[in-house]
């Protein structure tokens, strides 16, 4: 009898355990790959599959479909090394084909690290001052004294971006793969990087 | 031989384990977003007043955040949709960059989506229905069919800086979300 017990216990929550570790990945399955950012076209979509529905339930509730806007999100430098805290990176963006896009900075929690910096975001309005085509910015955990927009990392121990871009002026696969989506290039680090593989 | 048998006593727990860890996977996976929907509305129902009231939130900050991966950039307006008792009438103004108004289903699919490429500028009449509801759109109105008796209403306005985020406050404030019953 105890044998099944033992078993049947630890059978369950394995089930459990697998179902909430999966579905807590950041789009790990992600099937669409643009630079070191990914994206799953599916979220959102009636015909996300039961794990995908889940995990978007758990790490981004209330995702819109593809036609309105695509996320893509990343957590590695573009030399593949996991974003901390205490690096400080150079962005580089160009206008993208979109009708908006903003970049928000998310902790390991999946929510906003906890700073008064008021540099949570940026977005197309203030990154691309017309007749700009390309901008510079800076994602640090402490304000730059460097020209540009500001993303603010203090608080975020180790963290992802997601990029929103609303309203695509297509989102077919050869389309969403070729964009230039802002780079993240590691400039310095205070404390030694987690290093982490390809995303 | 006894080690064969200490083996076979094993073999029928072992598999009964399996079959429970498949089950547990696939029911918390099944379960996971309902359960975070229920999660959700009762939240933005409490905050709204109720359930079928829309509610304006406040510039997201890192402080006053309330869900996951929220946008610093948007002002969201939130109404848990109760369907139960007939259709809700839902009113989105013309704004005057991006706006959107995004219907979710009980089982987090987002079934429908308005943006103001769509919204002309008297603004954006909704009836939203559930299968059994019973249809009685005015003309104009754009009818929203969920799959479910509950779901949600998510407008996101544009509003990247406090001005902006000023002028959405005045977009806004006509924008409503109440049931037929309550008289619209």
């Amino acid at each position: 009898m105890w044998r099944w017990l033992i078993c049947g216990v630890l059978g369950l929550g394995l089930g459990v355990g697998s179902a909430l570790a999966v579905s807590g990945g950041l789009f790990s399955d992600a099937k669409l790959v643009s630079g070191r950012w990914s994206t799953d076209p599916t979220v959102g979509a009636s015909a996300a599959n039961p794990w995908l529905r889940a995990t978007i339930a758990r790490v981004g509730l209330l995702a819109l479909t593809k036609e309105e806007t695509v996320y893509f999100n990343r957590d590695v430098d573009e030399d593949g090394a996991k974003l901390v805290e205490g690096c400080t990176y150079a962005l580089e963006g160009e206008a993208i084909p979109t009708r908006w896009w903003s970049i928000t900075i998310y902790g390991a929690n999946q929510m906003l690290p906890i700073n008064t910096d008021g540099a949570s975001s940026i977005d197309a309005t203030r990154a691309l001052v017309a007749p700009a085509t390309t901008w510079t910015g800076t994602l640090s955990a402490t304000r730059p004294t460097t020209p540009g927009p500001w993303l603010s990392s203090k608080g975020g121990g180790t963290f992802s971006l997601t990029i929103r871009l609303y309203n695509p002026q297509s989102v077919e696969k050869a389309a969403l793969q070729a964009l230039k989506l802002p780079r993240v290039k590691k400039i310095s680090c205070t404390q030694t990087p987690t290093s982490g593989g390809a995303n | 031989m006894a080690q064969e048998k200490k083996q076979a006593s094993w073999l029928k727990p072992l598999a009964f384990g399996v079959l429970l860890a498949v089950l547990g996977h696939l029911l918390t996976i099944g379960l996971i977003p309902s359960v975070i929907m229920n999660i959700a509305m009762t939240r933005i129902g409490e905050a709204s007043g109720g359930l079928n009231r829309l509610a304006h939130g406040n510039m997201v900050t890192p402080q006053n955040q309330q869900i996951v991966r929220s946008s610093p950039d948007l002002a969201y307006s939130t109404c848990a949709l109760d369907l139960r008792k007939g259709p809700v009438r839902v009113f989105i103004g013309k704004g005057a960059d991006y706006t959107s108004a995004a219907f979710y289903a009980g089982n987090t699919d987002n079934v429908f989506t308005l943006n103001d490429r769509k919204i002309g500028p008297e603004g954006a009449r909704i009836m939203v229905v559930s299968a059994r509801s019973p249809i009685a759109a005015r003309p104009g109105e754009v009818v929203v069919s969920l799959p479910s008796d509950k779901g949600l209403l998510l407008v996101r306005r544009l509003a990247p800086s406090a001005e902006a985020f000023k002028r959405v406050q005045g977009e806004r404030a006509k924008d409503y979300c109440r049931a037929v019953i309550d008289g619209v």
